[in-house]
């Protein structure tokens, strides 16, 4: 019932015009980029950091989190009628997508996306409302060790359990927590890693690494990719609306889709892409018309679209409890957060309970200004994607410079964007992951400061992190993330090789 | 019943995992290995149409 109250307090906040306005610039700007290839929601929160510093925080935190919600539902426009997935999120859903839209039936395949987005969000939003609380209940009795163990769970889990490689992921982490080191440390006062430069006292700025990461790098990535061949739109023909069939064949689907991705996407490296390939591995094995599938299957549309969106309010959680970050989106939101002073975590929930809510409660009317504006405007949103490309990088290219140097007015500054933004296109060139870099910046001081007030607390005996049953339990899952998939990757290299080997003989 | 329960666990878990790797393929911007495609009840062929 106080949770009922509470996300009522927060409508109040929600509904007032400067923050529905914010809402609005999310949602749209999300869609936006949500259907134009290549750019995510990471890198668009990435890119409006510095230029949104001085804004209202509660405001600025809706238009991202608006970001976020949009760039999953846009995304499937394109997956859908150009098989081009505008999100990773979205790829699956081209697999049905685009056939149904090949076959005629591209206004159903849009409807059921957009429809079952709607419910996955609204659901998965009243989710995290009741969950928060319980979490965040929890987490209250977290001390320094207990917290040093769980952002070591996510440093292994973010960084070396659900990649292809543990060495790359870990590489990646300990260059974040490198430069997490930068800066005056701020129990003793001395420099580290300064180098004598004024401007590094300070440390790395977490926008700076964010924005050169993941708009430099990425543009840049994108870039070198060279010209591909014009996109064919295929054209929507006969009506957007779903028959009763269509009714019939998504309701359950969009309910497994919601069931699938809020609990992967508040996982650990969850990510909404493995909820969008378990939710349409699980539609093709529960389907009636098995036959459908591999040539435009409903089921294979509805079931994905709303897994990627539950996922998006699964993440929420564990950001906004526990001040974990759990994609690249979240450890961007969660930069967001610290550039206002503010630290998700239990705490905001009682310092900050109107921000909160008010945050949460917005995603409920984004999900509705969500559908308003996918549905009656695809013809819009395809239009996006004649911007010639060169342009569009160019922009980014422009706006992520401008908008850095505007915050933080600084050669040195400049020297690192352009720095970060090379290193992120070569940590892609080689296939290393870019999230772990930046959780390792942002959660590496904060680990440090807990390991030393515990170590300061139990007078430098290590063992105390191992005698609170929590912090062992923790350390242990971490301990069984990092062997387990480096066990299981093994085997499966064995079993590829042993494959090969047969079919040379 | 019980080697049903086993096998039921099993193939989801088999599935976890080959959608865990194929989302870990596709954030890099590659196909992800026909085994996992195939595990996830996608045609690798039908993947590979897709434009990444």
């Amino acid at each position: 019932m106080e949770t009922f109250d509470l996300l009522v307090q927060g409508l109040g906040v929600a509904v007032l015009p400067m923050n529905l306005l914010y809402a609005l610039i999310g949602v749209t700007l999300g869609t936006a980029v949500g259907v134009l290839p290549g750019i995510g929601p990471a890198l668009t929160v990435a890119l409006l950091l510095p230029v949104t510093y001085r804004l209202d925080p509660g405001g600025s935190l809706i238009m991202f989190a608006g970001i976020y919600y949009g760039g999953m539902y846009g995304g499937s426009t394109t997956s859908i009628l150009l098989n081009t997935p505008g999100e990773s999120a979205s790829i699956v859903t081209a697999l049905e997508g685009n056939k149904m839209a090949r076959a005629g039936r591209g206004g159903p395949a849009l409807a059921t996306a957009a429809i079952g987005s709607f419910v996955a969000g609204l659901i998965a939003t009243i989710a995290l409302a009741f969950i928060a609380p319980w979490v965040v209940r929890f987490a209250l009795a977290f001390g320094p060790r207990e917290y040093f163990a769980l952002m070591i769970l996510a440093f292994v889990t973010v960084s070396a359990a659900f990649g292809d490689s543990t060495l790359r992921g870990l590489v990646s982490l300990f260059i974040g927590l490198t430069l997490g080191l930068i800066g005056i440390d701020m129990q003793t006062g001395q420099s580290r890693l300064t180098f004598g430069i004024p401007d590094l006292l300070d440390g790395v700025e977490v926008t700076t690494l964010a924005v050169a990461l993941f708009a430099i790098g990425e543009t840049l990535y994108i870039a070198a990719q060279g010209s591909r061949a014009p996109d064919s739109v295929e054209p929507v023909r006969g009506s957007l609306l779903m028959t009763a069939a269509d009714w019939a064949r998504s309701w359950k689907p969009w309910l497994r889709g919601t069931l699938i991705g809020f609990p992967i996407g508040a996982m650990p490296a969850g990510g909404a892409e493995i909820g969008t390939f378990f939710s349409y591995a699980v539609e093709k094995r529960l389907t009636r018309h098995p036959e459908e599938f591999g040539h435009g299957a409903i089921e294979g549309v509805a079931g994905p679209e709303a897994a990627n969106n539950a996922s998006a309010a699964g993440t929420l959680v564990p950001l906004l409890t526990l001040g974990l970050p759990t994609t690249a989106t979240a450890a961007i939101m969660l930069a967001g957060f610290q550039q206002y002073g503010l630290q998700p975590g239990p705490l905001l929930f009682t310092s900050n309970p109107q921000l909160v809510w008010g945050l949460i409660a917005s995603l409920l009317i984004a999900n509705f200004m969500l559908v308003v504006l996918n549905l009656p405007m695809i013809g819009l949103w395809v239009r996006l994607l004649t911007i010639p490309k060169p342009w569009l990088y160019a922009g980014i290219l422009l706006f992520a410079t401008l908008g850095t140097i505007g915050a933080n007015p600084s050669l040195v500054e400049l020297g690192l964007l352009l720095a970060f933004g090379l290193m992120g296109y070569a940590l892609r060139v080689f296939d290393f992951p870019i999230a772990p870099v930046v959780v390792g910046l942002i959660l590496g001081p904060m680990a440090e400061q807990q390991l030393r007030r515990a170590l300061a607390i139990s007078q430098g005996d290590v063992l105390v992190l191992f005698t609170s049953p929590l912090a062992a339990i923790l350390l242990t899952l971490a301990a069984l993330a990092l062997i387990v998939p480096t066990i299981l990757r093994a085997r499966g290299r064995g079993q590829i090789l042993s494959e090969l080997a047969a079919d040379a003989d | 019943m019980r080697t049903t329960t086993m096998k039921r666990f099993h193939t989801g878990f088999a599935t976890l995992a080959a959608a865990i790797r194929a989302a870990s393929a596709v954030e890099a911007h590659r196909v992800p290995a026909a085994r996992d495609l195939r595990t996830l009840e996608i045609d690798p062929e039908t993947f590979r149409n897709v434009r990444l």
